[in-house]
């Protein structure tokens, strides 16, 4: 038990090392990753650095839920983690997995995905406006 | 007309609601009298049970798959609880169906610990995992009986 010396009292706080490596849950409940580091300026915690999947991802602090020692959870579910998603067309046709997300600017908006069935096939871009379904997999509103 | 057969039904993935594979289409149920086919039987696999589902609740009939139009309510158990402060409570042991809804889950701490009830109304978010609206402290709990 460390000294502790504040002019106030500092109850119901944890340590940011309890949090390191400890799962980073979307507003569904999709673990998204783990948390790798915080962002720090001007004293304040400006961000998560969550390792997922689908590489490092900074989160701004706005998009954070809820901090606990045991999870941090977010508003949103980030675009990023859509890749490695199936994409199945209207037709129930296996179009290929997610390669890359493209978005409108660093926010969590998607602009299209690029689908491919495997590393060296073709891509196809799919814009935002032909998906139907965008939860456990992908389900599209048109055939290709 | 578009006639399929049963060939390109049997052993595509059948696809939920929320774009899940749920498992293998096993067999087409065909009710005798009327000469219909009623359903399809999913093989979940290892060690889940089969999952009946009723013609009304296939979406359609795809190339590589079939779509389900709603998510089997089944599939919450074995799911992660967590309050709503992001602590980790338990894991979803059973479910209690509504009418149309589920009413309510039952969530177990570990594997010899007793199952305690949480109402749909605490419930936020079902999805990768279950979220609540309130914090671990206000859950309010009853044995299952």
């Amino acid at each position: 038990m460390a000294n502790v010396i504040s002019d106030n009292a500092l109850e119901n706080h944890f340590r940011l090392s309890e949090v390191l490596g400890k799962k980073v849950l979307a507003d569904n409940g999709e673990v998204i990753g783990s948390v790798k580091d915080f962002a720090v300026a001007k004293d304040k915690i400006v961000g998560v650095y969550c390792s997922s999947s689908a590489g490092e991802v900074l989160i701004a602090r706005s998009f954070v839920r809820t901090f606990d020692s045991d999870s941090i959870i977010l508003k949103i579910s980030p675009v990023t983690s859509l890749v490695g998603k199936l994409v199945f067309d209207r037709d129930g046709e296996r179009i290929g997995k997610v390669s890359e997300v493209v978005r409108a600017g660093n926010g969590n908006q998607i602009k299209e995905i690029v689908v491919r069935k495997s590393p060296i096939s073709k891509q196809v871009r799919v814009s935002k406006k032909d998906i139907d379904v965008m939860d456990k997999n992908i389900i599209l509103n048109k055939v290709l | 007309m578009e006639v399929i057969t049963s060939d390109d039904i049997l052993g595509k993935d059948a696809i939920d609601a929320e774009g899940q594979i749920i498992g293998v289409v096993q067999q087409l149920r065909i009710d005798k009298p009327s000469k219909k086919i009623i359903g399809i039987l999913i093989d979940q696999g290892f060690m889940k049970p089969d999952l009946f589902v009723g013609i009304d609740a296939v979406k359609n009939f795809g190339v590589d798959s079939v779509f389900l139009k709603r998510s089997p309510s089944s599939k919450i158990k074995g799911l992660e609880v967590y309050d709503s402060d992001g602590k980790k409570i338990g894991v979803v042991h059973d479910i209690i169906k509504g009418k149309s809804n589920i009413s309510a889950i039952f969530v177990k701490q570990g594997p010899v610990s007793k199952p305690f009830k949480i109402k749909a109304k605490h419930i936020k978010t079902i999805g990768f995992s279950v979220i609540l609206k309130i914090p671990q402290s206000r859950v309010e709990t009853t044995s299952q009986k």
